[in-house]
């Protein structure tokens, strides 16, 4: 048996309508509360409108600004009951990056609605190339910097069914999740985790409190408070809860489990954790946004293997050399996965796809090793990619960015540690003979082209950097140099 | 300086006004990792939920106060943040004020406060020499707090003296200041010296090389007249009151008749002095010392000048 998402809300409504479904803030962190009554209202009549908005002979999608609040949690739930292609974007990006990926949304789809913070559609937002006809309906759409920080998109299969078997899906049913439970969201919506853990929250009767933003004795505090059993966080938010003078265990007794994933989870938080809640509490999940595979590793599994991210779950995994062939136990190469659970096959929207080979393990260009247990071991990325508290970034955007100012004679962009995120950008800048300018300055100037959390922490001002004959950055003689030893990959 | 590129550079930074817009500074530029102006905007500079939050701690832990978590959302600058936290002025009033936090490598540099009592003009110059030297201001008592200015250039140097010596017990030390801050400066080496501390840096600077914040002429007739100039010249917080005039011109008056009533000792160390070239030569190139160096810092660059003496010194 499976149900459209309107009826599946509908239902719980017509249940429990009294039961709590969101807790949310408002802009002054004043706690709000919507009832699943309450939350069906207000998805049917945002579902209604924006129907209404959409001209049916044109594919459309809509664009919700997806700050963590109730408000944009409904308007998710209306686009996924209405059954238009919902876009969760980041509400902090800045316009050229916005302007980017509502370009990469007009390839197909020729109109555009943003909802308002009312949840009312917005006008079309006409594409200027005609779209691109493709079959399939799509339930929602991802950003997605998989490999290369430059911004994509990427399409999961519609339309999206409640079905009591599947949702969530088994692999997150082995973590700790229950029907009903109470879940608290600490990562942003328009990140592929969080946003799909509200979905199946959505679909599956839980109570989901939503933190606005991360700071993590708020986030001790909202799990011991809504006696929070099931949280999903990043390496980042645990280091920055470990790190708070009193994680206190007791505060945690209602949490059945933690999930993390995004970026590798260095092994002293791990321990931390797992010394908090016991091996028994903490499960890592490994798998890309496009939802090729899964990996999955207990705390106690870890112990046994530090370091794995787990085994398949209903996924095969392979690791194949540069020929294509399987490479021995305990040999690197690139990790390929299959499952039957993968929904169709996710793709591009910009016409990028997932490289599959011909019977169908499918990669996003992972490297690691297996063992002979079949445990997995992801080696570092080698492409340069930043990865700052799991955000990715392509240090060729930071430096264009850079070069783009007056000052600006040469820039090269590296990961430099840092205690929490992991790393974060940083810089050695050449500037023009005889011009200073402030670090502040450069930095604003970043902020007006790129998101947040690529804008550089770290300036140096260099002579010259080292560049081969053809022009390209020797990274590993920038390295060598670097404080703080090597950057981290 | 190629004007083309200049035109780009120049993103109207702004020094704080006050002690706390100093010190709300300071830790910004302690979270973010570079040194911003009052108005610049927190997220866009880079600084996110995580670096916002350390602040937010730091004000409960430093001034007690706890702000809601998002308020840098809706207070994203020095300046509007500082609005929030003004009444705290009286707990940042000691005299000494730490603007940089450097590296470490050399020593710390103290500066005293000109006629006006401020070291927020100070803050330009710290960012000038740059983020690796550690820069404390010395203020004048009596802008913040209603205690009465001292009218005594030794007094205050006695005063300072023992602030300095509160975070670093034993020298070298490096000391500078203009206007009022000259003489203080001068006496605070006389008297270190006289204790067997090593002053590895007397650096005087003529006050038409820095922009020193408000200033009067003479005693002020209307404070409320006052007040709008020093608004419109942009040298106060806008929520500054009539009552802040009163008080600034009771230390300028004090820090007047300071230096009026008092006379160099001889300073056993040597001076350096940092002259402009558009101005009369100032009395401290006179004044009694082992040597004397005289400096005109090339485009008016006190920083480099500065940087250069710290340098070969230290």
């Amino acid at each position: 048996m499976t149900l459209p998402v309107h009826r599946r809300i509908a239902d719980i409504a017509r249940a429990e309508p009294g039961r709590t479904a969101l807790i949310g803030f408002d802009a002054d962190l004043a706690e709000q509360t919507l009832s699943w009554g309450e939350l069906a209202e207000s998805v049917e009549d945002a579902a209604a409108a924006l129907r209404a908005a959409l001209d049916p002979d044109v594919p459309s999608c809509v664009v919700v600004e997806a700050a963590n609040t109730l408000g944009a949690a409904t308007g998710i739930a209306a686009a996924l009951a209405a059954e238009v292609p919902v876009f969760p974007l980041n509400p902090a990006t800045p316009a050229a990056e916005r302007d980017v990926l509502l370009g990469l949304l007009g390839r197909r789809y020729g109109h555009v609605h943003l909802m308002d913070v009312g949840n009312r559609p917005g006008p079309a937002i006409v594409s200027a190339t005609p779209p691109s006809t493709r079959d399939g309906a799509v339930a929602y759409l991802l950003a997605t910097g998989a490999s290369t920080g430059v911004p994509k998109i990427s399409a999961r299969p519609g339309p999206l069914r409640y079905d009591p078997a599947r949702t969530p899906s088994l692999v997150i049913r082995q973590t700790g999740w229950r029907t009903g439970q109470r879940q608290l969201i600490v990562g942003p919506l328009y990140h592929a985790a969080p946003f799909t853990a509200f979905v199946d929250a959505l679909l599956d009767l839980n109570t989901v409190v939503l933190q606005p933003f991360f700071a993590a004795q708020w986030t001790v505090d909202l799990v011991r408070r809504h006696r929070v059993e099931w949280v999903q966080l990043t390496p980042t938010h645990m280091r920055e809860i470990l790190m708070l003078a009193d994680a206190d265990p007791a505060a945690f007794d209602s949490l059945r489990a933690l999930l993390h994933t995004a970026a590798a989870c260095d092994a002293d938080t791990k321990r931390g954790w797992i010394d908090l809640l016991g091996p028994e509490r903490v499960f890592e999940l490994y798998g890309a946004t496009e939802g090729i595979g899964v990996t999955l590793a207990r705390g106690d599994e870890w112990l046994a293997r530090p370091g794995t991210v787990g085994r398949g779950v209903l996924t095969q995994l392979r690791v194949l050399g540069d020929d294509g062939a399987p490479v021995a136990p305990g040999e690197a190469g690139t990790v390929f996965m299959r499952t039957p659970q993968r929904v169709g096959r996710s793709d591009y929207v910009n016409d990028q796809l997932v490289r599959t080979t011909p019977d169908g393990f499918a990669t996003v260009g992972d490297r690691g090793r297996l063992d002979r247990d079949g445990y997995l071991y992801l080696e570092p990325r080698d492409h340069g990619t930043i990865n700052v508290g799991g955000e990715k970034v392509d240090p060729n955007e930071v430096e264009a960015a850079l070069l783009a100012h007056p000052a600006v004679v040469d820039a090269v962009a590296l990961a430099v540690p840092h205690r929490t995120l992991g790393s974060v950008v940083g810089v050695q800048v050449v500037l023009r003979p005889e011009v200073s300018v402030r670090k502040a300055d450069l930095a604003a100037h970043c902020g007006r082209r790129l998101a947040g959390y690529k804008i550089p922490k770290h300036f140096t001002f260099v002579d010259r950097l080292p560049r081969s004959a053809a022009g390209k950055i020797q990274r590993w003689r920038l390295a060598a140099d670097h404080e703080g030893g090597a950057p981290t990959p | 300086m190629n004007p083309t590129v200049d035109d780009v550079l120049d993103t109207g930074y702004r020094h704080p006004r006050d002690p706390v817009e100093l010190w709300l500074a300071r830790q910004w530029q302690e979270v973010i990792g570079f040194a911003v102006g009052i108005r610049e905007n927190f997220f866009e500079l880079g600084g996110n939920s995580l670096d916002a939050a350390r602040v937010v701690n730091a004000v409960l832990e430093d001034l007690g106060v706890q702000l809601p978590l998002n308020v840098m959302t809706e207070h994203p600058t020095v300046e509007s943040l500082a609005a929030r936290l003004r009444e705290h002025n009286a707990q940042l009033s000691g005299p000494l004020v730490e603007i940089q936090r450097g590296d470490g490598t050399a020593p710390p540099l103290f500066l005293v406060h000109p006629a006006n009592g401020q070291v927020g003009p100070y803050a330009g110059l710290a960012q000038a020499l740059g983020e690796d030297f550690s820069v404390f201001g010395l203020q004048a008592a009596g802008l913040y707090s209603d205690v009465d200015p001292v009218a005594s250039v030794r007094a205050m140097a006695h005063s300072y003296v023992e602030a300095v010596r509160a975070v670093r017990p034993t020298g070298p030390y490096l000391l500078g200041g203009c206007s009022t801050g000259a003489a203080v400066a001068h006496e605070m080496a006389v008297r270190l010296t006289e204790e067997g501390a090593e002053v590895r840096l007397l650096a005087l600077v003529d006050a038409g090389l820095l922009d020193t914040g408000p200033r009067f002429d003479q005693p002020p007739g209307d404070p409320a007249a006052v007040l709008d100039r020093w608004k419109e010249l942009d040298l106060v917080p806008w929520d500054a009151t009539p009552g802040f005039v009163g008080r600034a011109a009771r230390v300028w008056q004090a820090n007047e008749d300071a230096v009026r009533d008092w006379a160099p000792r001889p300073y056993s160390g040597p001076l350096d002095v940092l002259l402009s070239p558009s101005h009369d030569r100032p009395a401290f190139a006179d004044w009694p010392s082992a040597v004397t160096r005289e400096h005109t810092p090339r485009d008016g660059d006190v920083a480099g000048a500065l940087r250069g003496l710290i340098g070969g010194t230290g």
